[in-house]
């Protein structure tokens, strides 16, 4: 009977578009990663959009900063830098209300209709 | 009112009460929606309304009296005019009895203000019997996205320039036996489609403001209202916030081939022709097909013939009308949404056939606001709104001018 080959990349050069994630539990950093995972694990699916995310975020930056990574200068300190250096402004420490959300905005019917008859003008 | 062989004419029931200060609209100006598939005109004249509406295109006709008239109704089913010395049958029946193909003029940005064009809009004030003594007052629409500068002045110069070109604006016409009138235009005003549809939801004829409740309480023309307009050549798009429009918007708010015309009428055209041997079957022939399978209540069977074979349609009729309104709901209800709509406008005769796939996906989630809601509204049909809301929008603007 002829068994079934095993799909594999040739090379494990990610050729194949699936992957699997296995933590180290016992490292510091997976296990913080592991977490992260988890919070993003519902509603389901959401950790693969994350991912998706992450990995774009990435190659964006490879794009603006002419700069190609690979395994060995990748890391979350160099990641979180780069990102954070890319904004013109610090975070601010403490959450600051910059804007302003009037959950009701709406216009007045009187108002829609002077604001109409403005925009058009006295055509008649 | 005169009767005309294959001219709608309606006259309306008074749809508002006579303002303080009287009836802003006294006939004079005359709201017309010359669109691809039929030519509309409303007047109203202290609180009645009458509408004229029939399709836009014209046969030329051989001969002076191949035509006979019997007590005021064709022999042959039609209706003529003679424009600028040329006889033309006009109205439903053209396509049945013309001997020529139909000039329609459709699809161009250059039928707005052409010839063709002036002399459908002179016709239907003929029809509408509109008093030739009165200097009148003529609201033209544009697809938003067509009227930039150029489109608009080119629109007010050919039809201010008169049939003389004695820039008096002044054109005659003749409708079947009826003496020859001479109507005189004073002012053109260009407006872009789709203001008419949302102020007919804003004002009634007497140009009061009336309140558009939706099922949350609130007036639905308050936040970002999507007036949505799908004629039978365009679909236009347009954006109003609070009754602001959005002037950056207006210039992409029209998809050219998102009318009937491209997305039903054309597949069926290629369709019969590719499989019959008929060459005398054209768009309009296709279109009047449409509105009577319409009128029959969308049936699955329904056959027309074409020489020698009975052709039945109904089914691609029927799959073409869901496929439009997949369409419209993807290609302009949800990036509406998307970048922040509340409300969706409907206008125009493309929603008759897909208000009910999109109604019943959007029930409970989104106003999708239709005339059929609203007691101002009600009595005008979808591919009327246009035109009488000029009209709605033309007695506003003269009341908030009044001193």
């Amino acid at each position: 009977m002829a068994r079934r080959k095993k799909s594999r990349s040739p090379n494990g050069q990610g050729l194949f578009p699936a992957i699997s994630v296995t933590f180290d539990l016992s490292d510091p950093d997976e296990f913080r990663a592991f977490e992260m995972a988890q919070q993003l694990a519902t509603p389901h699916g959401r950790r693969k959009h994350a991912i998706i995310s992450f990995l774009l975020a990435i190659y964006d930056l490879q794009i603006q900063t002419g700069q190609e990574f690979n395994a060995d200068t990748m890391s979350a300190q160099f990641i979180t830098e780069r990102l954070l250096s890319m904004s013109s402004t610090q975070l601010p420490s403490s959450p600051v209300q910059l804007i302003a959300i009037r959950n009701d905005s709406r216009t007045s019917m009187e108002e829609t209709a002077k604001n109409l008859l403005n925009s058009i003008g006295n055509v008649f | 009112m005169k009767k005309y062989v294959g001219i709608e004419l309606i006259k309306y029931p008074k749809l508002a009460s006579k303002p303080t200060g009287g009836w802003p609209l006294d006939g004079s100006i005359i709201s017309t929606d010359a669109g691809n598939g039929t030519i509309k005109a409303f007047v109203s004249e202290n609180g009645v309304m009458r509408s004229v509406n029939f399709p836009h295109l014209r046969v030329r006709s051989t001969g002076v009296n191949t035509i006979a008239s019997f007590d005021g109704v064709s022999l042959l089913g039609a209706t003529y005019m003679i424009w600028q010395d040329v006889r033309y049958i006009v109205g439903e029946g053209a396509l049945k009895i013309a001997e020529y193909n139909p000039e329609v003029f459709q699809d161009s940005s250059d039928r707005y203000g052409s010839e063709h064009h002036i002399s459908m809009v002179i016709l239907s004030m003929a029809l509408l019997g509109i008093n030739p003594k009165n200097k009148l007052t003529l609201i033209v629409p544009a697809p938003p996205g067509l009227l930039n500068a150029g489109l608009k002045a080119k629109i007010i110069s050919s039809f201010m320039t008169g049939e003389y070109g004695g820039n008096d604006g002044k054109w005659s016409i003749q409708v079947d036996e009826e003496p020859r009138i001479t109507y005189e235009i004073g002012k053109v005003v260009v407006l872009p489609e789709g203001i008419g549809s949302y102020s007919a939801f804003r004002w009634d004829q007497a140009g009061t403001v009336v309140p558009v409740i939706g099922a949350d309480g609130h007036d639905v023309l308050g936040g970002w209202a999507q007036v949505i307009d799908l004629g039978y050549g365009t679909a236009d798009s347009i954006k109003i916030v609070g009754g602001d429009l959005s002037p950056e918007s207006l210039m992409q708010s029209t998809d050219e081939q998102g009318g009937l015309k491209f997305k039903v009428v054309r597949p069926i055209l290629d369709e019969i022709k590719s499989r019959t041997s008929s060459k005398s079957i054209t768009a309009p022939h296709i279109e009047l097909w449409m509105r009577e399978w319409i009128q029959s209540g969308f049936p699955g069977d329904f056959s027309v013939r074409i020489g020698q074979s009975s052709v039945n349609i109904g089914a691609a009729f029927y799959r073409l009308m869901e496929e439009y309104a997949n369409w419209v709901d993807r290609d302009i209800i949800i990036p509406a949404l998307n970048k922040g709509a509340n409300s969706i406008i409907q206008a125009g005769g493309g929603w008759v056939i897909c208000d009910l796939q999109i109604s019943r996906k959007y029930k409970g989630k989104v106003e999708i606001v239709s005339p059929m809601n609203y007691k101002h509204t009600q009595p005008v049909r979808l591919w009327d709104m246009n035109a009488v809301g000029q009209l709605n929008f033309a007695a506003a603007t003269i009341r908030q001018h009044r001193t």
